[in-house]
Order: C-alpha cells, then sequence, then structure tokens
C-alpha cells in the first residue's frame, strides 16, 4: 500500500464564490465602514456534537454494484462508530460528485455538512487497486486532506481503515484508531455440547476476524505486546491448571512463560514489551509478579494475604494498578515498581476491578458495581472523580483504544457475552455483534507503525 | 528829673535805714513796729539847722515880712488880674457858653441827626435783620426743602435701587430659570441621547447576544483540547450574511481554528438587521469574533 498526497485541483464553482468575495471585499474596502471596528464578540461556550460528514460513494468506473469494496461504507461507519462523527446516507446527499471540480459547496453548505470525502476506486494496471481521496472543508470550500493510495485487493478494507483514521486525526487533531486490531476470546458449544475457546484477532471494526488458536480448555486474558506482533494469554492446560502463553501474531509461534504452581494469570505487557506482569500464586496467595522476558526473572510486588490481581501498567512503566481484596472488597489499587505500600485509588462502591490506563495516563477504566450489576467507569486520576459510562447489567474486560477514544468491553446481551464499545467521554455506545457464539475479554492493540 | 532820682536815692537810704532800724527793732524787743514816713523837704531842713543860724533866722523873718507885703501886693496886683481875668474869663465864658449852646444845638441837631441817622440805620438794620432773618427763614426753607429732596431724592434712588435690585433680582431668577429650563432641556437631551445610546447599546448587546448565541451553537468544540483562543474577522452585509471570514490570530490548533470559521459561516446569516442606515449606525459590518471555550 502506498500513500500520496494529492493537490486540491480546480473547483469552478468555488473559484467564482472566491471572485465574487473578493470583489465585494474591494467595493467594502472603498468605503468608510472597511476600518477594523464594530463589535467584539466572545464565544466562550461551545456544543460537543458528533462532526457531520458527508462520505459520498467513491467513483467507480466498473459495473455498478462491482466495486470490490464499498470504501464509502467502511468508512462512514467507523467515523460514526467513534462517537465523533455522523453521516448521511447517500440517498440523502444533493450531489455525489467523485471530483474536486463537481462538488457545489453550497448544496453541501444548505445541509450543514461541513466536511465531504469524495474519490474514486479504480483497477490498476498492474493488478490491484488505485484509490484517491479528498477530504474537504465545506465551509472554507477547500481540501483539507487528499491522497492517492495503491492498494491490494486484500488491503482495500485496511486502506479504508487508513483513510478513515486521515479523515478523524484532520478533524479531530487526535490520532485515528481505525487501522488497528482487537483481540478476544470467543467461545462455542460444539455438536456435543461441549465448550470450545478460541483465541481471535480481528479489524477493530469487527470484521477480517483471525483464529489464532483453538481449544477445549479455557482461554482467558489476551494482552498485545507494545509492538503489536504478541499475544500474552492465559490457558487451561489439563491436569496442570492455568498456564501462561505468549504467541508470535504472525508466525503463531508460542511460548511458556509462566506455568508456576497455583493459578497463573493475567499478564500485561509492561510499555517498553521487556517485562511482563502476572498474578502468580507460587507462594501461595495471589500476588503481583513483573516476569522480565529477557533474563526470566520474577520480581514480586505486592505482598498482602489478600488477593491481588489484574495487573495493568501505567503508561510511564513506573507503576502498577491492579485489584485487591484487601479492604474487604474488590479496589483498585496502586504500586510502584520501586516498592513502597500499595495505596488504594477507588473507594466508591463495593466492586471495582479489572483496572486499564487510558494512553494518556489520565484515567482508569474499570469495572464497578456490586448487588449483579456491573458496569464499565472511568477514574480520573487527578481528580479521583468516577463517572460511569455504561448502561448494562454486566460488563466486564475494558480496553482502551490506543488514541484513547473509546473502550471496547464485554457485555452480557441476548445470545450471551458479546462486545460492545463506548466512547470514552460516555457519549456513544455500540455493540459489535461479530459472530455465533459468545465473545470475551476484548484487547485492543496497538496503534500500526507509522 | 534829677530830682525824682534823687528822691529815690533818697528813698532807697530811708528805706534801708528803716528796714535796718526794723532789722534791730526787731533784735532788740518785740515792739510793735512803728514806722512814720515824714516829708522829705522838713527833714533836709532840720538837717540844716544850727546856733549860728539865728541870725539867719531873723533875717529871714524880716526877708519874710518883706516877701509878705510884697505877697499881699502881689496878691493885689494878682486879684486885679484875677479880676479882669474873671472878666474875660465870664466874656470867654459867655462866648464859650454861647459857643457851647451853639454847639449844643448843633449837637442836638447833629445827634437828632444821628438819633434820625440811628433809628434809619436801625430800621434798615430791623429790616436787614428781617430780611436776614427771612433769608435764613427762607434758607432754612430752602435747605429744609433741600433736605426733603434730598430724602426725597434719597428715597427715589432707595427705590430705585430695590427696584433695580428686585429687577436685578428678578432677571438673575428668569436667568436662573431659563438656566434651569436650558439645564432640563440639555438634561432631557442627554437622558434622550443616553436613552437612545442604552437603547443603542441594548440592541448591541441583544445583537451580540443572539450573535454570540448562533454562532456558539454552531462553534463545534468535541474533542478539542481546552485552553485555546483565536480571533476572526468578520464581514457581514445588511441581513446578516456572512461575506469574509479572516483568520486574524491564531490558536496555533488548525482546527480549532477551522472549527471556529465553520461556526461562523455556519451561523450565516447572523441575526443582524437588514436596515442597510440600522446597520451602519451601529457600525454592524466588521466584527472581531473572540474563541475562547471555557
Amino acid at each position: 500500500m502506498t500513500v500520496t498526497g494529492i493537490a486540491m485541483g480546480a473547483n469552478a464553482a468555488s473559484a467564482a464564490k472566491a471572485l465574487a468575495k473578493g470583489m465585494l471585499w474591494l467595493l467594502l474596502a472603498a468605503g468608510p465602514a472597511a476600518a477594523q471596528e464594530g463589535l467584539e464578540i466572545l464565544i466562550d461556550t461551545g456544543v460537543e456534537d458528533p462532526l457531520p460528514i458527508a462520505v459520498v460513494p467513491f467513483g467507480w468506473a466498473g459495473a455498478p454494484g462491482s466495486a470490490p469494496l464499498d470504501l464509502h461504507v467502511t468508512i462512514a461507519n467507523n467515523l460514526e462508530r467513534s462517537g465523533r462523527f455522523f453521516t448521511i446516507d447517500p440517498l440523502e446527499m444533493p450531489q455525489r460528485p467523485t471530483d474536486y471540480s463537481e462538488v457545489n459547496f453550497r448544496d453541501w453548505q444548505l445541509l450543514q455538512m461541513e466536511n465531504l470525502v469524495i474519490g474514486h476506486l479504480k483497477e490498476a494496471a498492474g493488478g490491484g487497486f488505485d484509490i484517491e481521496f479528498r477530504l474537504l472543508d465545506v465551509y472554507k470550500e477547500t481540501q483539507i486532506a487528499g491522497f492517492r493510495i495503491a492498494a491490494t485487493g486484500k488491503q482495500l478494507r485496511r486502506t479504508a481503515h487508513r483513510i478513515s483514521d486521515i479523515i478523524f486525526e484532520k478533524l479531530t487533531g487526535i490520532r485515528g484508531a481505525f487501522d488497528t486490531r482487537i483481540a478476544y476470546v470467543t467461545v462455542k458449544k460444539d455438536s456435543a455440547g461441549a465448550e470450545r475457546y478460541a483465541l481471535q484477532i480481528a479489524d477493530a471494526d469487527g470484521f477480517n476476524p483471525q483464529v489464532l488458536l483453538e481449544s477445549t480448555q479455557p482461554l482467558l486474558s489476551p494482552a498485545w505486546s507494545p509492538d503489536g506482533r504478541r499475544l500474552a494469554y492465559v490457558l487451561f492446560e489439563e491436569r496442570r491448571g492455568s498456564t501462561v502463553f505468549l504467541q508470535d501474531v504472525f508466525t503463531g509461534a508460542r511460548e511458556k512463560v509462566a506455568a508456576h504452581e497455583g493459578i497463573n494469570s493475567a499478564p500485561a505487557f509492561s510499555p517498553d514489551g521487556r517485562r511482563l506482569a502476572m498474578t502468580l500464586s507460587k507462594e501461595g496467595n495471589p500476588e503481583i509478579f513483573v516476569l522480565n522476558l529477557e533474563d526470566k526473572s520474577l520480581q514480586r510486588i505486592t505482598r498482602h494475604r489478600a488477593i491481588d490481581t489484574e495487573p495493568n501498567w501505567s503508561p510511564d512503566g513506573a507503576r502498577l494498578v491492579f485489584t485487591s481484596d484487601r479492604g474487604g472488597s474488590p479496589q483498585i489499587y496502586e504500586a510502584d515498581l520501586r516498592g513502597g505500600q500499595p495505596r488504594r485509588l477507588t473507594f466508591s462502591g463495593s466492586y471495582s476491578a479489572r483496572p486499564r490506563h487510558a494512553p494518556d495516563g489520565g484515567g482508569l477504566a474499570l469495572v464497578y458495581g456490586g448487588n449483579g450489576v456491573y458496569q464499565i467507569a472511568y477514574l480520573d486520576l487527578q481528580s479521583r472523580y468516577l463517572s460511569v459510562l455504561t448502561n448494562n447489567r454486566l460488563d466486564e474486560s475494558p480496553s482502551f483504544s490506543p488514541n484513547g477514544s473509546m473502550i471496547i468491553y464485554a457485555t452480557k446481551g441476548a445470545r450471551g457475552s458479546e462486545l460492545a464499545a463506548v466512547s470514552a467521554d460516555g457519549t456513544v455506545h455500540q455493540r459489535l455483534a461479530l459472530q455465533d457464539g459468545e465473545v470475551r475479554e476484548p484487547a485492543w492493540g496497538p496503534f500500526p507503525k507509522r | 528829673m534829677w530830682f525824682l532820682t534823687l528822691r529815690s536815692g533818697f528813698y532807697s537810704v530811708v528805706l534801708h535805714a528803716a528796714v535796718l532800724t526794723l532789722l534791730v527793732v526787731n533784735f532788740d524787743a518785740p515792739r510793735p513796729p512803728v514806722f512814720k514816713p515824714r516829708p522829705p523837704e522838713n527833714i533836709v531842713e532840720a538837717v540844716k539847722v544850727d546856733d549860728k543860724e539865728v541870725e539867719k533866722e531873723l533875717q529871714r523873718l524880716r526877708d519874710q515880712e518883706k516877701a509878705k507885703e510884697q505877697a499881699l501886693e502881689n496878691k493885689l496886683k494878682a486879684i486885679e488880674k484875677r479880676a479882669s481875668e474873671t472878666e474875660k474869663k465870664r466874656q470867654a465864658e459867655e462866648r464859650r457858653l454861647a459857643a457851647a449852646r451853639e454847639k449844643a444845638a448843633a449837637e442836638k441837631k447833629k445827634r437828632e441827626q444821628a438819633r434820625l441817622e440811628e433809628e434809619k440805620k436801625a430800621a434798615a438794620e430791623r429790616k436787614r435783620i428781617e430780611t436776614e432773618k427771612a433769608q435764613a427763614q427762607a434758607e432754612l426753607k430752602r435747605i429744609e426743602e433741600k433736605k426733603q429732596k434730598a430724602e426725597a431724592e434719597r428715597k427715589r434712588i432707595e427705590e430705585e435701587k430695590r427696584k433695580a435690585e428686585a429687577e436685578r433680582k428678578r432677571l438673575a431668577e428668569e436667568k436662573r430659570k431659563q438656566e434651569e429650563a436650558k439645564a432640563l432641556q440639555q438634561q432631557l437631551a442627554r437622558e434622550q441621547r443616553e436613552l437612545e445610546q442604552a437603547q443603542q447599546q441594548q440592541t448591541l448587546q441583544k445583537l451580540t447576544w443572539e450573535i454570540s448565541r448562533k454562532v456558539s451553537g454552531n462553534f463545534n468544540k468535541v474533542g478539542l483540547p481546552q485552553g485555546l483562543t483565536c480571533k476572526l474577522a468578520v464581514q457581514a452585509i445588511p441581513g446578516g450574511e456572512v461575506i469574509s471570514v479572516t483568520l486574524s490570530e491564531s490558536s496555533g490548533n488548525e482546527i480549532f481554528d477551522r472549527r471556529a470559521i465553520t461556526a461562523v459561516e455556519k451561523a450565516s446569516p447572523l441575526p443582524l438587521p437588514a436596515d442597510p442606515a440600522l446597520f451602519d449606525r451601529l457600525r454592524l459590518r466588521n466584527f472581531l469574533f473572540t474563541f475562547a471555550p471555557e
């Protein structure tokens, strides 16, 4: 996939209007009121609405309906799912331009569409496809971004994600996380009624699922390495119990990293990818340990007769948050890797567990609840303010998108456990009904290398 | 003269002797002082008497007799002489008397004349006095009149002064009233102006608020970092259509700036009056928007 920037090109209508504006300018400049005076107006508030954007169906030279992928659909879905945008159906569009020169900005202004995505898809001479797209500012009547991308047929969906990322970043200032992947565990019952577990990876929108591992034994707690090349997970082995594995996503090669007596669970990669925090009960009681992946040395972090588990690294790699019932009920604690007493972070409610740092380190996503209701909440680490983001009965396993704008989690739906996502501010909710069976413990992967 | 000198010299001697005597007597015994002045001739004769002078005395007596006879003769002659003289004197007297009578008559006449003159004079004097008196009276009267006149004048002047004062006061009052009226007028004008200004201000405030509301309602700050500020220079035409939006001060964040521009463009037409006159009076062609969301 190669990406090339493209220039704005000509737009007759916009040029005419610019000319008209220029003339008005001249007329006004001659008048007495041309001097900069008059009202000064302070805009100290605003709205927080999804940004209106129209993703026009991409042009396709072939027969209608024969395009290998409806790029605009993937892009629009991505943008909608982020909670930052709202899109309109192509049927409501006043025109469907595919080239800059065809755009009538006035029409889109009447619709109050702030941005427009146009482009086309062509079969490339040497096989594969050429995709050209432009992101336009409807009110400024100008191009914000334009790229030409060459891709293979298999890369088309990913190309749509990349385009989505570009749009997202250009319009929000935040790096898009559409071209990322999620790992999760599925549970299905086979014809004999036995449960079958699978570790899977899919695009962030749930498409392109790939099975990494299948097992009749429970599979748990997938965790991404920071470079996105490896997954750590827990597999129950017959007669042995829980074991922590590392598996290469691309080669499938796997390695057993923790198979101690008792519990081996809840692996979490350090931000530098060299260490793995885990819960081990090899000394009798579940405690947090850090395994050095290079020299295999173990550092014990907690020392308490209560259960300490579900460690998660702070983005600077200096601290670990974890769940502990040392205070009588499960709550979140933080331990400094250099030592010292862990300090308690959550105080409200009877249940706070499974903490996950936001990528900016400003807060934690966690499962919060009690009395049979468990929801995803966000704890602001500075204000200590805890806000509940979801409105379900049984939520679990929150995981931040790498740009921090969304949290994916598992929730109990009509067909069992399924994936759902919520925007980090709690305003946009959606279910990601991927496939049959239960889906558990999603883990959002890192950004791809730029 | 010489005699007087001698006599005084003599007196001086005597007085000296007397004083001396007195002093002696006084020293001798407390007797009342006796001082018997005698005529100086006797003293001189007494002093010149001595024994050898008897003859001289006799001689002197003979001489004296002879002198007496002589004297009688002289006396007769003198009487005769005196008689003639008396006659002469009587005649003279008569002449004198006649003259005197004449003189008296003349004098009487003269006196009469003088009396008359006097009377005339007195009458004249009286008349003069009376005249003077009358004149004085008249003068008095005149003075009185003058005084009265002066008084009247004074009163008149006083009155005039009073009137002038009253006039002055009236004028001052009038002026004051005029000024008050003027001030009131000005006050009213000012109030009117202020009212208009206030109304204009109110209109502007209302417009500002409405514009701010409309623009804010179109300013989508979702996902934007906090603490950013940008300024836009905006031109509008009557009716509110925005004809230009210029970024006059960037926030440093391209997306923030673009959202602000979009907010103004989307808010076009701004809620502005369509009347060009009002539009210009309120100076609504140019705006400066400051986007500083809290």
